[in-house]
């Protein structure tokens, strides 16, 4: 199995002096399901605005699909995110587009024609639930429905990966599951799925391979 | 293809940009085009004044008037020496009589005349100067006054140096303040596209995130500051056509000649001025989101 994700000692200094990140190593090969786990301030997030090059390496080396992230100039980045499925707090859902429109938003970008993306947008929301809710303003919608939409938004470009950072936050029991169990449906046709949680329970019920941080440092890289 | 679909997506999000914003939008199309109006306003004007120029140069005339003693050996004489001057091409002699008759012609002149004892006009020669140069002009008129039998010589040439010195003055402002006007539609359009950026950068940051381009994040702001400025160009051509048309009335009753070269051909300047407001527009929107999605992705 190649590796579609792999760290070689990384290390990650934001401006004031705190280390996110320090000396990490590991692989994720293709198709896995990791969880990245850990209290809040062990480097979950910044692994996964590595991988995603919202944040560059201080020290060694990010590599994704072969690419070096690190060395990718911000002409070529475009390219490396739209491969990539992102559920993340910082991608929130905007409020003034539908929900149609928001789910959309991956494919215009890479210039997907009206008719393709129609179709891919109302499959995209069927898959997640969410079926005939393409006029709804995300605001009308609940917090599970509104993680759903932006789970849809993360699949619909059909990503190699997709990263989520604390997808199951502030959802209840029968919501966490219901987006975890997307996750494992898209892992199952072969997606490589990486989670941010600290949720133990939503991770007990559907368990994985775990990568444990804490305070920056790879504790344990769980097994391939 | 795929560039076509990234512009109509561009024109959809430019339509969404400016229903967003539709009182800021509106504005800066009202101040652009006010911008835009000076200048053209100025340009059309010194045109006119340029192109009566041009028509009364085509025949730079000098007014001879013979001595009121003169008789028809003394006009023969004069016209001889007139016409052997370099740079006088023509000569034609008007007879006191039919100068009188001319101006009895005019409106209000007959009764005016009606109360003269007899014809206090003189014979006069007018001669065609061959080039309207001012100083070949005053050279000629200066020998024109030693001719015997020449006792006074008016020359249209002066004036009409001096209308085209202030024509060229003013088409001079015009350029003037095109330039200073053309700045200020780039800076005013410049901040519209930064404001509106601001409004929108959730948007913007998303996309980024999403893997849009610099290019695709800046588009639709750059095609609305192009909208813009066309809507403003036709704006400035509507403005300038409406004071056009007011300074025509105004003039027409007395200098119906100049109100009529105040009438600007229209679909040239509307083109011109929507090509401008469109390059200009564009000019300003570029600059304003040249280091959008360099700016930090998430707010």
């Amino acid at each position: 199995m190649s590796a579609t994700i792999r760290f070689a000692g990384v290390t990650k200094r934001y401006p004031g002096g705190h280390d996110a990140l320090v000396d990490a190593s590991f692989e994720l090969g293709e198709g896995e399901f990791v969880y990245l786990t850990g209290p809040s301030g062990a480097g979950k997030s910044t692994v996964l605005k590595l991988v995603a090059g919202i944040e560059r390496p201080t020290q060694g080396t990010v590599f994704v699909n072969q690419q070096n992230v690190g060395r990718l100039t911000a002409r070529s980045l475009p390219w490396l995110r739209r491969n990539l499925g992102l559920v993340m707090p910082e991608l929130g859902l905007l409020d003034d587009r539908t929900v149609g429109d928001n789910v959309r938003l991956p494919l215009d970008i890479a210039g997907v024609d009206r008719a393709d993306a129609g179709r891919r947008v109302r499959a995209a929301l069927e898959k997640v639930g969410l079926a005939g809710r393409e006029r709804h303003k995300p605001l009308a919608l609940s917090g599970g429905e509104q993680q759903r939409v932006a789970i849809a938004r993360a699949v619909v470009n059909r990503p190699s990966v997709l990263l989520a950072d604390e997808p199951t936050a502030n959802l209840d029991r029968v919501a966490a599951d219901a987006v975890l169990g997307l996750f494992r449906d898209f892992h199952a046709v072969g997606v490589t799925v990486v989670i941010a949680t600290h949720d133990a329970g939503a991770m007990a019920r559907h368990d994985a391979r775990r990568i444990a941080l804490d305070r920056g440092r790879v504790l344990d890289a769980g097994a391939a | 293809m795929k560039a076509l679909r990234a512009y109509a997506h561009a024109l959809r999000r430019a339509w969404a940009i400016a229903r967003s914003t539709p009182l800021l939008s509106l504005l800066v199309v009202v101040a652009l085009a006010t911008a835009l109006a000076l200048p053209m306003f100025a340009a059309a004007v010194a045109e006119g004044a340029l192109a009566a120029v041009d028509r009364i140069d085509a025949k730079p005339t000098v007014s001879v008037f013979l001595v009121a003693q003169a008789g028809a050996k003394e006009r023969e004489s004069a016209e001889r020496a007139l016409r052997a001057l370099p740079g006088v091409a023509a000569v034609r002699f008007v007879s006191r009589d039919a100068a009188l008759a001319e101006l009895a012609a005019l409106e209000g002149m007959g009764d005016l005349l009606a109360g003269l004892d007899g014809n206090p006009l003189p014979d006069t020669l007018v001669a065609t100067l061959s080039d309207a140069d001012p100083g070949t002009a005053a050279a000629v008129t200066g020998r024109i006054r030693s001719i015997p039998g020449v006792a006074n010589v008016q020359s249209d040439v002066a004036w009409v140096a001096r209308l085209a010195a202030i024509a060229r003055a003013i088409r001079w402002v015009g350029v003037l303040l095109g330039a200073l006007m053309a700045a200020a539609v780039v800076a005013a359009t410049f901040a519209a596209a930064r404001l509106q950026a601001l409004t929108h950068r959730q948007a913007i940051a998303v996309s980024t995130l999403l893997g849009a381009t610099r290019r695709w994040v800046a588009r639709p702001y750059v095609v609305h500051g192009v909208l813009q400025g066309a809507a403003a160009g036709l704006g400035a051509a509507a403005i300038v056509a409406a004071a056009l048309a007011g300074l025509g009335g105004i003039l027409r009753p007395t200098f119906p000649a100049i109100a009529d070269l105040l009438a600007v051909p229209a679909l040239p300047w509307t083109l011109a001025a929507v090509g401008v407001g469109a390059l200009l527009g564009y000019a300003g929107a570029w600059l304003a989101t040249r280091d959008l999605s360099s700016q930090p992705a998430v707010a």
